[in-house]
């Protein structure tokens, strides 16, 4: 006659269960390997591009894990002090000089440097991307070593090798949250944003960031001064015309916006540091106490801003 | 396979165990002793999952959304820079959360309509001005912000509420955050919006045991991860009306503009500023003297070389009449103003601009235009003359009649390179109740001077005190301004 296990047994198992699901659910921390602190390196790369991830599966996944990973880690990632290549970018380059990322390995620093432009660059390679939903056990894993390479050196400033799963299943401890986690794991596009969000939100943690080293300065495009021929209480009209000077960094590119009505509107460089624009009132503006703002804009896409706080601009309503 | 298999049936026991507590209804158990799971009643188990589809929509995680977007939200574009603050924190313990908020918002926001500007060069650009407090951006005229961050919008968060609380057999937590994007350029509210989440682990989720009965809240609050991830979801919810505004419904879209009130302050307070400015000009051109025999006597002026060629570029010439006078010498009589208008009027036709030589004009000195907002222009290019500033308790718009500008003399003391170090000796020497000042000469050095005589004799005898009292070697010049 078979003897049915003792009850404490079964107990045992399940306290391990949910020892398991619980583990599951905290799924440990990434680390972040510095080889490099932002200390030891005088100029600390400030200039990043991202590579296109790799994937070691052979099969593919048509989600594909390994892109959406890497967008999600630059979202990420932009949130530190690096200058950083836009991922559009990256790519527009590595298609102009017919890159693909089998040939990512023969690619020495110098050619990387060459091609980007950039101090450093994060290699990425996901090891392992697996969604699975199946009755009582649904996951959502990526398994990926990410390291940032100093263009300028060789050397790998960082690395990080985690492995981010959401679980939900049999050991989860309540039915409600094992259902919603089912559903939810059902969505694979979904489940691996959420995955790879995890995953960068941790490494993210861990990630040297420059900004924080002293040779670190915060400026802005300057404006010395803005003019313009607006008067006080003066109500314009449209096929007015209203003149803007904008004096300031020489060599940027300057625009002035009438309050939000109107913005953009291009200044030229008419001699150095010294810069004009001009905007004719059209009938169909609807300007109220709006302020004129200089812009000025560098190369990086930083902008400076300076009112011109001697008047308002205000169009005359027909009516009055 | 046998053990996997045992478990399984074993879960689904307790599972169906378990709703019997919930299904009042049902008396008796889903599965009999000696009846095999899999020929349970048909009907039971329709129960059974119409009662978990019950728990799961009552128990799903709680979620409360309220927000409203200007119909001006669209017109932001990739041009445009927004700025996303610290966020505010009303309790202690609530800055974790508060910079993890603002990193989720800023990775979601990543892909809006318009830029992001880089949360670091925020920070440093804060710090270096000293607003290091969150809960005192909303006092701020968003304009200072534009002009101290350069970007077109701001978004403000506020952590209202981080709750975690814990029963037994339930534990909750709570998240409630509110923010708001604002236009720096217009003060107009863009984006209002206040959340709030709550989920829960414990007997409204059916545990799937007493072990997990028990447990569950307790790892559940104590996990962080919860916390995280509770807020990720959070801020996905909240950003995807900035993400696509065209999708926010008609109850979702603001009817009227809201202006902050910083900005509708700040613009009550300029009109007025500039209503006196329209007073004074029209008295001024009402009391215009004759243009020949008037020259400005002290003047601080941004000058470049390549400005004598612009037609809108006025010199600006601003006349500083020092209250105090050069000792030794009678102050002149008050003269009348001058007034000129620098800036050619807005034209009413398509005139295109044409290069021309400006002879220097006097601009008047706005009233709102204080000294310090002279002396602050920092462009080594545009040769600053920093003369000292005098106090002025009302606006002066008085120049002198030039036929005697005789030559002054002053104490000079000490001539740097560095403006800091001419500005530290000058605030030692003001200390002291000396009449010091700073000018910069075409050297670019920064010459620190005391005071202006008529006559020779008078500045050495401020020199030997000088060197007498303060042990400071000094030597006599003539007063030159710039």
């Amino acid at each position: 006659m078979r003897r049915e296990p003792s009850v404490p047994s079964y107990r045992i198992l399940w306290v391990g269960l949910l020892a398991l699901a619980l583990l599951l659910g905290g799924c440990g921390t990434a680390q972040v390997v510095i080889h490099q602190p932002t200390k030891s390196i005088k100029n600390y790369p400030r200039s990043v591009a991202i590579l296109p991830f790799g994937l070691a599966q052979t099969a593919e996944i048509e989600e594909e894990p390994q892109k959406i990973f890497r967008k999600v880690f630059f979202d990420y990632f932009c949130y530190l002090g690096y200058d950083d290549m836009t991922l559009e970018e990256v790519d527009r380059r590595l298609k102009h000089f017919k890159i693909e990322e089998k040939d990512f390995p023969d690619i020495s620093v110098e050619k990387w440097k060459t091609i980007l432009g950039v101090d450093a660059v994060i290699k990425g390679y996901v090891w392992d991307a697996n969604n699975f939903t199946g009755g009582i056990h649904a996951e959502t894993t990526i398994k990926a070593k990410l390291e940032m390479l100093d263009l300028r050196t060789g050397e790998t400033l960082w690395d990080v090798d985690h492995s981010e799963m959401s679980y939900s299943g049999i050991a989860i401890p309540s039915v409600v949250t094992m259902v919603r986690g089912q559903m939810a794991n059902s969505d694979a596009q979904l489940s691996f944003y959420k995955t790879a969000e995890s995953f960068a939100m941790q490494a993210i943690k861990g990630i040297p960031d420059p900004s924080g080293t002293k040779n670190f300065r915060a400026v802005l495009p300057l404006i010395t001064r803005i003019e313009s021929d607006l008067k006080s209480g003066h109500l314009l009209h449209p096929g007015e015309t209203i003149h803007v000077s904008l004096f300031g960094q020489p060599g940027m590119k300057a625009s002035f916006d009438i309050g939000s009505w109107r913005s953009g509107i291009a200044m030229k460089e008419i001699s150095r540091g010294v810069y004009e624009g001009e905007y004719k009132l059209l009938p169909e503006d609807e300007i109220k106490n709006a302020f004129i703002i200089g812009t000025l804009r560098n190369e990086k896409g930083i902008t400076g801003k300076k009112f011109y706080k001697q008047a308002l601009v205000t169009i005359q309503d027909e009516e009055s | 396979m046998k053990i996997s298999q045992r478990i399984f049936k074993n879960t689904l026991k307790r599972i169906s165990n378990i709703s019997i507590f919930y299904l009042e209804a049902t008396r008796e158990p889903l599965f009999h002793k000696g009846r095999s799971w899999p020929k349970a009643n048909f009907r039971h188990s329709l129960r059974f999952l119409a009662l978990a589809v019950l728990a799961i929509g009552f128990s799903a995680c709680a979620t409360e959304l309220k927000t409203k977007v200007s119909g001006n939200l669209k017109r932001l574009s990739p041009m445009q820079t927004v700025a996303i603050l610290p966020f505010e924190t009303v309790e202690v313990g609530q800055s974790e959360i508060a910079i993890l908020l603002r990193q989720s918002m800023y990775a979601n926001l990543q892909s809006s309509n318009f830029t992001l500007m880089e949360p670091y060069l925020i920070d440093s650009l804060l710090e270096k001005k000293g607003w290091d407090y969150p809960e005192r951006f909303n006092t701020v005229n968003p304009m200072e912000f534009a002009e101290l961050l350069g970007a077109d919008a701001v978004v403000l968060g506020r952590v209202d509420k981080i709750e975690r609380s814990y029963w037994v057999l339930h534990s909750s937590i709570e998240l409630a955050v509110s923010v708001q994007m604002i236009d720096t350029r217009s003060g107009e509210v863009l984006w209002k919006a206040e959340q709030r989440e709550k989920d829960f682990e414990g007997l409204g989720k059916i545990p799937t045991g007493i072990t997990a009965a028990v447990f569950a809240p307790i790892e559940y609050v104590t996990n962080k991860l919860n916390l995280h991830r509770l807020m990720t979801g959070m801020v996905s919810r909240l950003t995807a009306i900035i993400k696509s505004p065209g999708s926010a419904k008609e109850s979702e879209v603001a009817s009227v503009p809201e202006i902050v009130p910083a900005t509708s302050e700040g613009l009550k307070e300029l009109k007025k500023e500039q209503k006196i400015q329209e007073e004074w000009d029209s008295v001024a051109e009402a009391n215009q003297p004759e243009p020949e025999d008037i020259k400005p006597v002290t003047v601080a002026t941004t000058t470049t070389p390549t400005e004598k060629n612009l037609p809108l570029a006025s010199p600006q010439v601003v006349q500083l009449v020092s209250k105090v006078q050069p000792r030794g010498t009678t102050p002149p009589p008050a003269q009348p103003a001058i007034v000129s208008e620098v800036k050619k009027p807005i034209s009413s036709g398509n005139i295109p601009i044409q290069p021309k030589s400006l002879t220097p004009v006097h601009a008047p000195v706005p009233p709102a235009l204080k000294l310090s907002a002279l002396t602050e222009i920092k462009n080594p290019q545009l040769k600053v003359s920093p003369v000292r500033a005098p106090v002025i308790e009302e606006p002066i718009k008085i120049a002198q009649r030039v036929e005697h500008h005789p030559t002054l003399y002053t104490v000079q003391v000490g001539a740097y390179k560095t403006k800091f170090f001419a500005d530290k000796l000058t605030g030692t020497l003001a200390k002291k109740g000396y009449d010091v000042f700073v000018t910069l000469n075409s050297k670019q050095l920064y010459k620190v001077q005391i005071d202006k005589f008529a006559s020779k004799e008078e500045a050495l005898k401020l020199s030997h005190e000088l060197s007498d009292r303060e042990k400071i070697p000094s030597f006599i010049t003539a007063y030159s301004p710039s």
